[in-house]
């Protein structure tokens, strides 16, 4: 017997406690389903760095389940380079869409961690107590 | 002369009864029977033979059908055997005239639209053994301003299937002005194109009003399980009728917008009326007061901008003071 298929479910400006980096990463959305999870996030380039700097994701990246302590490491990211390699920006004036894969989280309400380094500078991708209700969330027909 | 839709019926059961290799030369008795079995009904020998006729009739009021009475088998038949009423019947100013629209719709659209178009006229010609006009072998005579890959174009199909299906759709929106990424859930009714870019227009339920977005500032758009929230019909009516551009400004009703332009400017817009409200009352000089009755937008400023010195914003006042101040 196969098991019950989850519907998709896309959470759209998820709660979150605390981060690292506030003023130029945005947590947008966060896509869950049986096969994985993928968070959507954007960044904007700024003038405190020479042509807006650079950006990458560490490869150890992971979400951790708050609940439980589990940790899921990253499987895929989509438009940022993984560490070491860097997305150098031209201008200040530039930004950034981009996705993270992750294995399924499971069922439910949780709350998540997104880490990408345990001892964060605030130039790291961390946020922390993401919170994820089903209730609130929208169904998708895709992820 | 339209041609009747049970009288069509018929054409078709005799058009069937010529065509079937099986069984051939039927007589006026055997499309009776014809009838009779496909339809219920069992026409008089007068309707067959006016139907036959009208079968014959050139087009576009028949089928132009090479039908005649063979003596020798007793029955009717086509004399070209190849022919079928159901092959389109296109003769070559048909054919000349479906390969001028693809290239029309191809140089004006240059979208998945046109390629579609393209590819469902192909099967169409293929029937007649046209070759396809292909862009890299014809001369181009059309030059549009279309754009081959803009940015965000990518999600048209999806937004198309969205608005076609009336189904709302979560997307990530960046605002240049701003410079701020916003997830939002919008209720997709429209998709325009204005000045060579592509928007869509929907009920968004983070603004609770109807928006305009710039395809080319969507990101990774996805469809939603639930109910499409659809906007009052008059509300949308007016947000497309009485808007020039896409963004309509703030708060701003339809009002009366008033310009003054120099004769040249006069020229284009009496060769290219921006909305169907334009009226030009000119003066002997040749410049002219133009009046419109619009909602404001950004476009129809940007518009009056580009002519500078040569066109001055009459009313509204604030109008007049936005551009001054802009242009300082």
């Amino acid at each position: 017997m196969s098991a019950k298929k989850q519907t998709p479910l896309l959470y759209q400006l998820p709660k979150v406690e605390t981060r690292t980096n506030d003023k130029h990463l945005q947590l947008l959305r966060i896509h869950c389903d049986e096969n994985h999870t993928k968070i959507d996030l954007g960044y904007t380039a700024t003038s405190y760095f020479i042509s807006g700097g650079w950006i990458n994701i560490g490869a150890d990246t992971f979400i951790e389940l708050k609940e439980t302590g589990e940790k899921l490491l990253m499987t895929k990211a989509e438009n940022i380079p993984i560490a070491p390699e860097q997305l150098h920006f031209e201008s200040t004036k530039e930004w950034r869409y981009f996705s993270l894969y992750f294995p399924a989280v499971p069922e439910g309400k949780c709350t998540i961690n997104l880490i990408e380094a345990t001892n964060a500078t605030e130039n790291d991708f961390n946020f922390y107590g993401i919170q994820l209700n089903p209730e609130k969330a929208e169904k998708s027909r895709k992820t | 002369m339209p041609i009747n839709k049970s009288a069509y019926r018929r054409y078709k059961v005799i058009d069937a009864c010529l065509t079937n290799s099986m069984r051939r030369h039927p007589n006026m008795e055997d499309l009776q029977q014809a009838c009779w079995e496909k339809l219920d009904i069992w026409p008089a020998i007068d309707t067959i033979q006016k139907d036959i006729k009208n079968m014959k009739l050139p087009h576009p009021d028949g089928f132009d059908a090479p039908i005649k009475y063979c003596r020798r088998n007793n029955g009717y038949e086509y004399k070209d055997s190849t022919f079928s009423i159901h092959k389109t019947g296109l003769n070559a100013k048909d054919i000349d005239s479906i390969k001028e629209s693809i290239d029309l719709i191809q140089s004006i659209g240059s979208s998945r639209v046109g390629q579609s178009f393209s590819h469902a006229m192909e099967k169409v010609l293929s029937t007649y053994k046209e070759s396809f006009p292909s862009g890299d072998t014809k001369r181009k005579i059309i030059q549009t301003d279309g754009t081959r890959s803009s940015q965000g174009f990518e999600h048209f199909d999806l937004l198309f299937t969205a608005c076609k299906d009336r189904t709302p759709v979560s997307f990530v929106h960046f605002s240049y002005k701003k410079r701020t990424f916003n997830a939002v859930t919008v209720h997709p009714t429209l998709l325009k194109e204005f000045d060579n870019r592509w928007y869509v227009v929907g009920h968004s339920e983070h603004h609770n009003s109807i928006r305009t977005f710039g395809l080319d500032r969507i990101y990774d758009p996805v469809l939603l399980r639930k109910e499409f929230i659809k906007a009052g019909a008059a509300k949308y009516n007016s947000y497309f009728k009485d808007v020039y551009g896409v963004y309509p400004i703030k708060n701003e009703a339809k009002q009366e917008i008033i310009i003054e332009c120099s004769a040249l400017v006069t020229n284009y817009f009496q060769a290219y009326p921006i909305h169907e409200s334009q009226k030009i009352v000119k003066n002997e000089r040749g410049d002219s007061e133009i009046h419109f009755e619009l909602i404001p937008s950004m476009e129809l400023i940007r518009l009056f901008r580009s002519y500078a010195n040569q066109l001055r914003v009459k009313a509204p006042l604030w109008m007049y003071d936005h551009i001054i101040k802009t242009n300082l």
